[in-house]
């Protein structure tokens, strides 16, 4: 892993993981985030919740990342979501349009609630 | 010593028979009674000559070099052997002359005239000999001891000088006072030269053992020749006291003094001889150490280091056969060997060391007799066992087990830990080289790689525009840097008819050849999309279309686009997840950052959904900016917003007639923020000629 990016995640229910997120997101460590999440998923998450409070840059490969996963979660009936997200950052995904594609929600709880309920949408 | 390796057999052999001639011509005219006067002194010239022919090689090789550049001693006097040549020729035209001499002139003249060319001979071959004794001392490297010897020499010279003068205008008793003033002079000198000799340090000792031979060699001969100079002095007493006196104060007095100080180079060449074997050892593996440092340092292969690395440890080995054998798995693989022979073929040693395990050999070790080695059960008879004494080193390379050295030998316990330090300095030094030559192998075949992304880069700028669209109504200009990798950014300008032209600037995400071969499709797209598009939204749709779910997932495409609709003065304004476009008139600079996801990142249906286009009045714009985040993120010192603040900014407050302008004003904020691009940046400034219509 590079110096420049940690990442650290947090169970917060079945299925459910909370991934935060920190420092510098760019072509660079962009690999790292993607085995990161690779590794979550087989584990057999499938409400990904990234927190990118302290995420300092991201660029357009890191911005792929997402892209790469949320698809293939989707069909299994899971998602991605973004909280936390500082004005700069939501900015760059505001431009590429991530705020159409995505849920971008102030706060982690926020989060968890819409995961909830997508959960009991789902089991209905 | 140089000195003693310049003394040629046949020299030494030469100087062996005129001290016989000595020896034996006394011997002969002692016991006949005869004037033997004339004889005695060709044998003394002939004795002194010898020394002086002896020496005088290295005295001129050491006046030349060290002390005064002499060319006198020149030519043919260089080689000892003709200088003796010539000096017994010499002698013998002297002795016929003398002996003719005799019956023309008085007696008293004759004697005065043969004293004069003694003393002038006895004088100049003392002083050779004082010299050469001082160079003796020429280990005494210290400036104090050049100082010395230089104007011991001066002093001497002048000191001959003025009594070879003195003796022309003086009588014979005072000759004789003379030559005894001259003799203490020389016995002082004698002191002083074996005073020092002793002061020095026994560099005897650390000399080579070649060195050394010769020594014992040279002071056996000198302390025979003194030895006998001394007992004979009182045979021949008579006889050279009165034909030749400074001689025979030649040998009474300096003879034991000299004879003092080859007793004592004798004495520590012998003792040191058994020494330098250990001295020439030492000499070799420091030599070989920096050999190794200069072949590392300039090599082509590594099997080139390989064999040198074996030779050295087989000759600082006391030529224990040396093989370097490199890991491959549990096998291995011999590299290099050198001192194998027919008892030790490869064959052998091949057999012998695959019963040893040396993959599990990782630290360095000395086997002094193979009972203490696990060997496999083939191993019955201990015949079969080659060797009983093994050193072995392990090779690291990048901290892996790469190898071993290995010295062996057939006789037990044959090595120490001397050795084994030894061998391990040169298995550093292949580690060095080793580690070295992969990583110029990674470079180059970096080197290559980056080559071959240049082509590539080439290639791909080569799809950009080559010529702005002719439209009297717009002006266009661009600025495109590409990051040294290949790139995603890309910009077009497709004239769909007269008065329709469509501009495009994009950015496909990542950097790298994926990037690269995505904008070379793009290009493809575009050419076949352009042929019916009716607006700018309209061409985003059915690009997204095209390829979503197509590219690699991780791949996106951000683009904004204008399109121009000259006939109708209306401009459309459209971006997909691109970056905004400004749009500069005389209110100000209008943000153009309507929604638009970018391309391939949804689905076609949502995409259509979230995507917004502007329309404008051309006449209303009087600039068009668009750019790519490579050149903001500069601009903005790693922030988009900032740097699109900052250009903002810009293109607001300049002013400037042409859009060129524009873009050298940007280049240059782009350059202020230093030149290190790590992504493509990309300029393009639009100007509407709303003056020019009419």
């Amino acid at each position: 892993m590079t110096e420049k990016l940690s990442i650290n995640s947090q169970k917060i229910g079945e299925q459910f993981e909370i991934i935060f997120v920190k420092g510098i997101l760019d072509a660079h460590s962009a690999p790292d985030l993607e085995k990161f999440v690779a590794e979550t998923i087989a584990q057999g998450n499938i409400y990904l919740l990234f927190n990118l409070k302290e995420l300092d840059y991201i660029s357009s490969a890191g911005l792929g990342v997402f892209m790469a996963f949320v698809e293939d979660l989707r069909n299994r009936g899971g998602d991605i979501k973004f909280a936390e997200l500082t004005e700069k950052i939501y900015s760059i995904f505001e431009l590429l349009g991530f705020h159409l594609i995505f849920d971008i929600v102030p706060t982690n709880d926020q989060a968890i609630e819409l995961f909830n309920q997508k959960k009991l949408r789902t089991n209905e | 010593m140089d000195y003693f390796k310049t003394l040629s057999p046949f020299a030494i052999l030469l100087f062996v028979v005129i001290l016989f001639l000595l020896v034996f011509t006394d011997i002969a005219f002692i016991s006949a009674s005869f004037d033997y006067s004339t004889i005695w002194k060709l044998v003394d010239w002939l004795f002194l000559s010898g020394i002086l022919g002896l020496f005088l090689p290295s005295i001129k090789k050491s006046l030349h070099t060290e002390v005064i550049s002499a060319t006198k001693f020149s030519g043919r006097f260089l080689e000892t052997t003709k200088f003796l040549f010539y000096l017994l020729l010499f002698y013998f035209g002297y002795f016929v002359v003398i002996s003719l001499l005799k019956w023309f002139v008085s007696a008293k003249y004759l004697l005065l005239f043969d004293k004069a060319i003694n003393l002038v001979f006895y004088v100049s071959i003392s002083f050779a000999l004082v010299i050469s004794q001082l160079f003796w001392l020429s280990n005494l490297k210290t400036k104090g001891a050049k100082k010395l010897i230089l104007s011991f020499i001066s002093l001497l010279g002048v000191f001959a000088f003025v009594m070879t003068i003195n003796f022309f205008f003086s009588d014979e008793m005072k000759l004789e006072e003379n030559a005894r003033v001259i003799d203490t002079f020389f016995s002082i000198a004698g002191i002083v030269i074996v005073f020092f000799a002793f002061k020095m340090k026994n560099w005897i000792a650390i000399s080579s053992r070649y060195v050394i031979k010769r020594l014992i060699l040279y002071s056996t001969l000198m302390m025979v020749l003194f030895i006998i100079l001394l007992s004979q002095g009182f045979h021949f007493q008579k006889g050279l006291y009165f034909s030749n006196f400074f001689f025979f104060h030649l040998t009474q007095i300096k003879s034991a003094i000299f004879l003092v100080n080859y007793i004592r180079v004798f004495y520590l060449s012998i003792i040191s001889l058994p020494l330098s074997k250990i001295v020439e050892q030492k000499v070799y593996e420091v030599n070989s150490l920096s050999y190794l440092t200069k072949i590392v340092r300039n090599f082509n292969k590594i099997e080139d280091i390989c064999n040198v690395i074996t030779e050295l440890s087989y000759n600082s080995m006391n030529r224990s056969p040396a093989i370097l054998v490199f890991l491959d798995g549990n096998s291995f693989e011999i590299k290099s060997h050198y001192g194998l022979n027919s008892n030790f073929n490869l064959e052998n040693v091949h057999n012998f060391f695959r019963n040893i395990k040396l993959s599990e050999i990782n630290t360095s070790k000395i086997i002094y007799s193979l009972e203490e080695f696990e060997l496999n059960e083939d191993f019955e008879k201990p015949n079969d066992l080659l060797f009983k004494s093994l050193c072995i080193v392990p090779i690291f390379v990048r901290e892996k087990l790469f190898g071993h050295l290995i010295v062996a030998n057939p006789t037990e316990h044959f090595f120490d830990e001397d050795d084994l330090n030894l061998l391990s300095s040169f298995v550093e030094t292949l580690s060095i080289a080793v580690e070295n030559y992969f990583l110029i192998k990674d470079t180059i075949e970096k080197e290559k790689y980056r080559k071959e992304l240049l082509i590539a880069r080439d290639i791909q700028l080569s799809f950009l525009p080559k010529e702005l669209p002719k439209t009297d109504r717009i002006e266009i200009s661009s600025f495109i840097h590409p990051s040294e990798e290949v790139g995603g950014d890309f910009y077009d300008f497709i004239e769909l008819s007269e008065d329709k032209l469509f501009v495009i600037i994009g950015d496909v995400s990542g950097k790298g050849l994926g990037a690269a071969f995505y904008m070379a499709l793009l290009k493809g797209i575009f050419f076949t999309l352009s042929k019916n598009i009716k607006t700018a939204k309209d061409f985003l749709i059915q690009l997204n279309s095209s390829l979503f779910r197509k590219i690699d997932r991780q791949i996106h495409i951000t683009i904004a686009a204008l399109l121009f609709d000259f006939k109708n003065e209306q401009v459309e304004v459209v971006r997909a997840g691109h970056l905004p476009t400004f749009v500069k008139s005389g209110n100000g600079t209008l943000v153009v950052k309507t929604n638009g996801i970018g391309i391939s990142l949804a689905k076609t249906s949502y995409f259509a959904e979230k995507l917004e286009s502007l329309s404008l009045n051309i006449s209303d714009a009087e600039y068009f900016v668009l750019f790519t985040d490579g050149l903001v993120e500069i601009i903005g010192d790693k922030d988009i917003n900032k740097g699109i603040e900052k250009l903002k900014q810009i293109v607001e407050n300049e002013v400037f007639s042409h859009p060129k302008e524009l873009v050298e004003k940007v280049i240059e904020n782009v350059r202020r923020n230093g030149t290190n691009f790590d992504d493509d940046a990309t300029l393009l400034v639009l100007k509407v000629k709303n003056g020019k219509k009419c």
